[in-house]
């Protein structure tokens, strides 16, 4: 029942400089009905149709509500219209369905006319100070309230009131896990050009605020599956290493990962372990360290570049790139560095593999140049052995990394003259830009909120 | 300012450089160009209107190549932050993908070392860089690689491992920001700077 609510604070830590992000305030929310069966979303399907969802602009039930209401009805539609689920019923057509006599009145009729399977209604309103905000799923042709909930927070949280909605409607209205409510994190040189800081912004490029704040390089940051530390590359001590920030208690320490340079962690699911790539045996392999510094093993033993790890969902296979063979091409192994098999056989560059965390899809994902040129983001599907491309020769396109539900793929690219942070779906529509302010790299979608209690 | 000093700074160790070189093949180098002349500093509306100074005449100083070992005392008579603006020590290119030493680029290391040995308390960070057309993290291997070759080299030409060190920067700090084949070619470099005198 508790929702994070991110406030940037400047703390000067022992280990330098970060800035806090720290949970205040909650939200005390209350399911008011909900259908005993869950099949009625099934019901409504259709084969070879996409489910059609009318969300009218929620009424404001006190007038002191109406820019947070107004908020609230922006990004829950913003947020399906994201998700690429539905068929969102033009707003143009509800004036139609909206019953001008009695607006608690709901003509079904009318709303099934216009193509609604489902509609979304909800009411905003200010109550001491506090937001509240009801909402109600209905299944159109069954004439049926499925689904109600009222919520409370903080009137300056709308925006994230209005990310628990959608995600709400996402689950009761089909199942869908929504990603509305995670964090980006990416490196930027926004604030000069010899500096990178680490940043993290909301799913939709809102609320962009810098983690670190060293002035050295800070670059390939890498989510704990809990979502509330972050593993890194700083130059900050001289040499890259790895860090690790804890981001809503603003300290950090350095996990010593001995002689060399340590580059390109990647937290695995579990959250024991961060995979990386050093060079404190000479020249780049890859090992893990457990997250709290101790322990460290190392998994590749060869001569040319091995770099680049990537978890499987499972945590029992890593993905890499290596040099071995002459150019860079993704490979993978099981976490005991046995069982090494080559996986991308296209292109003549290929690095930064990031395996989808879907259960419904086996997939990798990772930068390719397929001819001399940029760099695009393609998707390896293990079943049908098939390596599909998601954007096709605008700028180069670098650094993919799957939302937690496998749906969308941040990534960067360079289209706009600089590099700037885009997402996208799994198939490649919806590519959105999100970042506008200097050069943006390295983006890492985080996980899902810790589940509700 | 400190991009304009920069761009001063680099035109005139290029220039340095030319005279340095004598009648060798400038070929594969970029033209010394008026484009060295800085780009004009936006100024606010409400700051007086100043024309941009036309860039001063490099010190004097500058004119004799640092690189000569002729004259011994000037490195210790300058900050180190002043000769690295210098690049004293040219920087060796890599082709695409590539760390591995040319003829050319083990000429100019010999003559480094030769320069090495004429400043025993001088001690070298090497930087590897490498060009835009890499994607970040591989760059990151590939430019500790290629300073690992030059610092390799270094030491088999007898130089102390105790006053060598290396670090990659991957694609982060190119030093053209240009998109043309030439550019690239600048940025897949060894950068030398001096840490200690």
């Amino acid at each position: 029942m508790r929702a994070s609510l991110f406030i940037g604070l400047a703390f000067a830590g022992i280990n330098g400089y970060y800035q806090t992000i720290y949970s205040a305030g909650s939200f005390q929310d209350q399911t008011l009905q909900q259908t005993s069966t869950s099949d009625w979303y099934l019901n409504i399907r259709r084969p070879g149709r996409s489910v059609a969802m009318a969300i009218p602009d929620f009424e404001v039930g006190t007038s002191d509500a109406s820019e947070a209401g107004g908020t609230i009805s922006e990004v829950v539609w913003a947020d399906m219209e994201f998700a690429s689920l539905y068929r969102l019923v033009p707003k143009r057509l509800y004036s139609i369905a909206e019953s001008s006599d009695d607006p608690r009145k709901i003509d079904y009729y009318q709303w099934e006319s216009i193509g609604a399977d489902i509609l979304i209604r909800g009411v905003s309103e200010i109550q001491r100070d506090r937001l509240i905000t009801e909402v109600r799923i209905y299944a159109v042709v069954a004439q049926e309230m499925v689904f109600g909930k009222r919520y409370e927070g903080a009137v300056s949280a709308s925006r994230i009131m209005a990310h628990r909605i959608a995600d709400d409607i996402l689950i009761q209205a089909g199942n869908y896990r929504g990603i509305n409510q995670t964090k980006l994190a990416f490196s930027s040189d926004r604030r000069g050009e010899r500096s990178k800081e680490i940043y993290i912004m909301d799913y939709d490029g809102v609320a962009q605020k810098p983690l670190t704040a060293n002035r050295a390089l800070n670059l390939t940051p890498t989510w704990a599956p809990d979502g509330r530390s972050l593993a890194y590359i700083s130059y900050r001590t001289g040499k890259p290493s790895l860090h690790v920030a804890h981001i809503y208690e603003g300290r950090g320490e350095l996990l010593n990962t001995g002689a060399g340079m340590a580059i390109n962690p990647a937290w695995s699911p579990n959250g024991s372990e961060i995979a990386f790539t050093s060079t404190r045996d000479g020249n780049s392999e890859i090992y893990l360290i457990g997250s709290d510094g101790n322990g460290l093993k190392r998994l590749t033993e060869h001569p040319s570049i091995d770099t680049s790890p990537c978890w499987s969902p499972t945590g029992r296979e890593i993905a890499f790139t290596s040099d071995r063979m002459g150019a860079p091409q993704i490979y993978a192994m099981d976490t005991e560095g046995l069982n090494l098999r080559r996986i991308s056989y296209e292109g003549s560059y290929n690095d930064s593999p990031s395996w989808s965390p879907s259960r419904q899809y086996s997939e990798l994902a990772y930068a390719s140049r397929i001819e001399r040129g940029p760099f695009d983001i393609v998707v390896y599907d293990f079943q049908t052995k098939q390596t599909r491309q998601l954007t096709t020769g605008r700028g180069s396109n670098e650094g993919p990394d799957w939302s937690p539900n496998g749906l969308h793929i941040i990534y960067t690219s360079t289209r706009t003259g600089t590099s700037q942070i885009f997402t996208m779906n799994r198939d490649g529509t919806n590519q959105r830009q999100l970042t506008k302010t200097g050069n943006n790299t390295t983006p890492q979608w985080g996980p899902f909120p810790e589940k509700d209690s | 300012m400190t991009t304009t000093k920069t761009k001063l700074y680099l035109f005139t160790a290029l220039l340095v450089f030319l005279i340095g070189l004598g009648c060798r093949s400038t070929s594969d180098r970029p033209p010394a160009t008026p484009s060295g002349t800085p780009p004009p500093v936006a100024t606010t509306p409400t700051a007086p209107e100043i024309e941009e100074p036309t860039p001063p005449a490099p010190p004097e100083r500058n004119e004799e190549p640092l690189r000569s070992i002729e004259d011994p005392d000037e490195i210790y008579m300058r900050s180190l932050k002043a000769i690295n603006a210098e690049s004293p020590l040219e920087d060796i290119q890599f082709g695409f993908d590539s760390a591995t030493l040319t003829d050319q680029t083990r000429a100019i290391l010999s003559r480094h070392a030769e320069w090495l040995r004429g400043y025993s308390d001088v001690t070298l960070l090497i930087e590897g860089h490498c060009d835009e057309r890499g994607t970040v993290e591989y760059n990151l291997a590939l430019g500790e690689r290629r300073a690992n070759a030059a610092y390799s080299y270094l030491v088999s030409l007898g130089i102390g491992v105790t006053r060598l060190k290396t670090i990659s920067y991957g694609k982060e700090f190119p030093l053209e920001q240009d998109h043309t084949e030439n550019a690239w070619g600048r940025n897949r470099r060894a950068h030398f700077e001096l840490t200690a005198k």
